[in-house]
């Protein structure tokens, strides 16, 4: 059993089940609480670890996991702030290591006096682009060493990308809510549209039977009014052309009389269909004439 | 010679196509009136007359005249003397056979010679 530790093959077996087993049960998670139980039960066996915190850039977004104990937090909800530490680690790439621990990093997490000799370990990691500050806090009793690097990497790879999957499926669960919204939206803006055009339309049918109706009225009341107009008139024209055919003396007995009476009759009529006109111009609210 | 009847509600009508008839030549028998109903029963009683029919006219219009005489059987010649141009009532003057003419006021001397023959006849 003592020998087990030389064994370097047989380590590294153990050592990769133990990955391949927590990359598996990852790779099946559906949402980050489940993420989180698989990081509880697996982890301890890659990693020896007080505190993993990861920063992932997403977009021009910031997320914060971390892992401590038995305990796991996350923020995809951007309310915390990235530690000064992690901001020059932004900023530089420089791997760090130090044994001053902020504060603000353990609080409530770990009690400080508890570790012996603590040590602070942070990565910023590249990857297609992605970052994401990787800090890891340690001590003698739980021991992290530079040989440890690449298996931090492999785990924190692997969290990175279901995390991507996880905000993705996310994004485009609001996506697809914001598009059924709209569809929604737009279905009932053509259902409006529809029943104003479909009142749009009966509008102008019973505009366009009203003004057939009253063009009607209108010739009806033109064709009467023509004719009665020129009743009078051609008796005048026949009395006209009477006084070319009698004697001057019947003429001024007989024709300029009834000429006068037919002349009035015809002023009468006139007025009438003046005044007829008028009252129908009124009737549509024509101010002129 | 046979009778004509004018039927026209404004008495200067009556006389003015009184007056071409007289400067035609006409000296037959002419009567005038300016009540369409009292018109009817006179021509009712008489046959083969030459009768001038307005057609606007109060309480019995010309087609109602036109109408009565069919429903009585009368076959006196129609002269239709209106002052209406209207095609309508030139069309439906064609559907009363007695209708021999369809004229349009004013009355002169040149349209009544297109009646000579009509008047010689009666």
């Amino acid at each position: 059993m003592s020998g087990i530790t030389q064994n370097t093959s047989q380590l590294y077996r153990i050592t990769y089940e133990a990955y391949s087993k927590f990359a598996n049960d990852v790779n099946r998670c559906a949402d980050l609480e489940e993420v989180a139980d698989v990081c509880k039960t697996h982890l301890k066996y890659l990693l020896n670890f007080r505190i993993i915190r990861m920063t992932i850039h997403q977009g021009d977004k910031l997320f914060f996991f971390e892992l401590f104990g038995n305990n796991v937090w996350f923020d995809l909800r951007e309310e915390s702030q990235i530690l000064p530490y992690e901001a020059e680690l932004l900023k530089k790439g420089i791997p760090i290591i130090t044994h001053e621990i902020p504060d603000k990093l353990i609080r409530d997490k770990v009690d400080i006096n508890t570790l012996y000799d603590p040590a602070l370990w942070g990565w910023c990691f590249d990857k297609y682009e992605r970052k994401v500050l990787v800090s890891l806090l340690a001590d003698q009793e739980k021991v992290f060493s530079v040989g440890d690097v690449e298996i931090l990497k492999l785990v924190v790879d692997c969290i990175q990308s279901k995390f991507s999957e996880i905000y993705l499926k996310r994004q485009l669960a609001i996506q697809n809510r914001n598009l059924s919204e709209a569809y929604d939206t737009i279905k009932s803006k053509n259902k409006e549209i529809e029943s104003i055009v479909e009142n749009q339309k009966q509008t102008i049918k019973e505009r366009t039977s009203e003004i057939v109706q009253k063009n009607e009225k209108l010739l009806h009341v033109l064709a009467l009014n023509s004719h009665n107009i020129r009743e009078p008139l051609s008796r005048i024209q026949g009395i006209v052309q009477l006084f070319g055919l009698m004697e001057d003396k019947d003429c001024r007995e007989e024709l300029l009389p009834k000429l006068e009476t037919t002349v009035e009759e015809m002023d009468d009529i006139l007025k009438e269909v003046v005044d007829m006109a008028s009252n129908e111009l009124l009737e549509l609210k024509a101010t002129e004439i | 010679m046979k009778k004509i009847y004018l039927v026209d509600d404004q008495p200067i009508s009556n006389f003015i196509t009184k007056k071409l008839l007289e400067l035609e030549g006409f000296q037959g028998f002419v009567k005038d009136f300016t009540d369409p109903t009292e018109a009817f029963h006179s021509v009712a009683e008489d046959e083969d007359a030459l009768i001038f029919l307005d057609l606007n006219m109060p309480v019995m219009n010309g087609w109602d005249f036109l109408d009565a005489m069919k429903n009585k059987n009368l076959v006196h010649r129609i002269i239709i003397l209106t002052s209406s141009t209207s095609k309508i009532d030139q069309e439906k003057a064609r559907e009363y056979p007695n209708v021999i003419k369809y004229m349009v006021k004013p009355m002169n001397k040149k349209k009544f010679s297109e009646l000579s023959d009509y008047l010689k006849a009666s």
